[in-house]
């Protein structure tokens, strides 16, 4: 990995968690799924892993949840974001495949939390849990399918621009690596 | 175009979803009896009052008390405005919440509702209870 890479990846992070800050009074309308998306298309599978090991542990450490219950789910579910690109979707660039897979996180990211909750609460909010998180759902899935409907390709191509400038000028920090 | 359309169709659809989940839950009409214990255990509220179909907990409570809600920061607001997520009481007349110290546990007919003031279903001669608790 060069420098240039790592402190692109380091911006990244703050680009995602920045975003989140700022748009945090609208409860679910983010654009951190897009962001993650595009990145993951930018980066390695390792570095889209290291990014949101990062972005995970930053977001609990600053919101003061740093506990398993509300992490371990977090890091799972936009976990889910680079396997899932990696392997089903076959690093596609299709931004309309990409936005449905927007939309279906929206309702796995929910979902992901429920065991952890249901630790904490019992089997009996099971129920009562599942359809309070619904309107949620529906507005993170609504969110991520219009802005990867309609930034990710725009975004694709100014980030891959940039990328592939940086990697002919830069200098690896070891050799093959 | 196919844009365009992709995004309307998931408006629509979204919309239609969101009509299902806020479409009133109440199709009868009839009296319920309203309570509000406080902190010590004292019932501070014990009325009556009718409904029609259609009306919410919420609805009744606003005609009938001084509300504060909960805002989306979890902060006092008289103001009371419709969240799509559901109101929070913190205050109903004398009797108030923080949100962090102590809440308004709502029980319906003496079993604890998992829907709050907007969703809950309510039918003739039900008790709805408000009692002050503290978090665990």
């Amino acid at each position: 990995m060069t420098l240039r890479r790592l402190i692109l990846l380091a911006m990244s992070v703050t680009i995602i968690f920045v975003q989140e800050q700022l748009l945090m009074f609208i409860p679910n309308v983010q654009f951190t799924t897009l962001l993650i998306v595009l990145f993951v298309s930018v980066f390695t599978f390792k570095e889209s892993i290291v990014m949101i090991i990062v972005y995970v542990l930053l977001d609990n450490i600053y919101m003061g949840t740093l506990n398993p219950f509300y992490m371990v789910p977090m890091f799972i579910g936009w976990t889910l974001i680079p396997v899932v690109y990696h392997t089903l979707l076959k690093q596609t660039k299709n931004a309309n495949t990409l936005a449905f897979f927007g939309l279906f996180m929206g309702f796995v990211y929910g979902w992901v939390y429920i065991p952890f909750v249901m630790i904490q609460l019992g089997m009996n909010h099971f129920w009562p849990y599942l359809l309070a998180d619904i309107p949620f759902e529906l507005i993170m899935a609504t969110s991520n399918f219009l802005t990867i409907l309609w930034l990710y390709e725009p975004l694709y191509r100014v980030v891959s621009q940039q990328m592939e400038s940086i990697e002919k000028t830069c200098i690896p920090l070891k050799k093959n690596q | 175009m196919k844009k365009m359309t992709l995004s309307i169709a998931i408006l629509v659809l979204i919309t239609f979803a969101f009509w299902m989940i806020n479409r009133p839950n109440n199709q009868s009409a009839g009296t319920i009896t309203i309570q509000v214990i406080d902190v010590s255990a004292n019932i501070v509220v014990n009325d009556h009052h009718a409904f029609n179909e259609g009306d919410s907990l919420f609805d009744i409570l606003n005609q009938h008390y001084n509300l504060i809600c909960a805002n989306a920061l979890y902060r006092p607001d008289a103001s009371c405005d419709a969240q799509h997520w559901g109101r929070v009481i913190l205050s109903i007349d004398d009797v108030h919440t923080d949100w962090n110290t102590t809440f308004l546990h709502l029980t319906v007919n003496g079993e604890h509702s998992h829907l709050g003031v907007d969703s809950v279903r309510i039918k003739d001669k039900d008790i709805i209870q408000f009692t002050v608790q503290k978090p665990n």
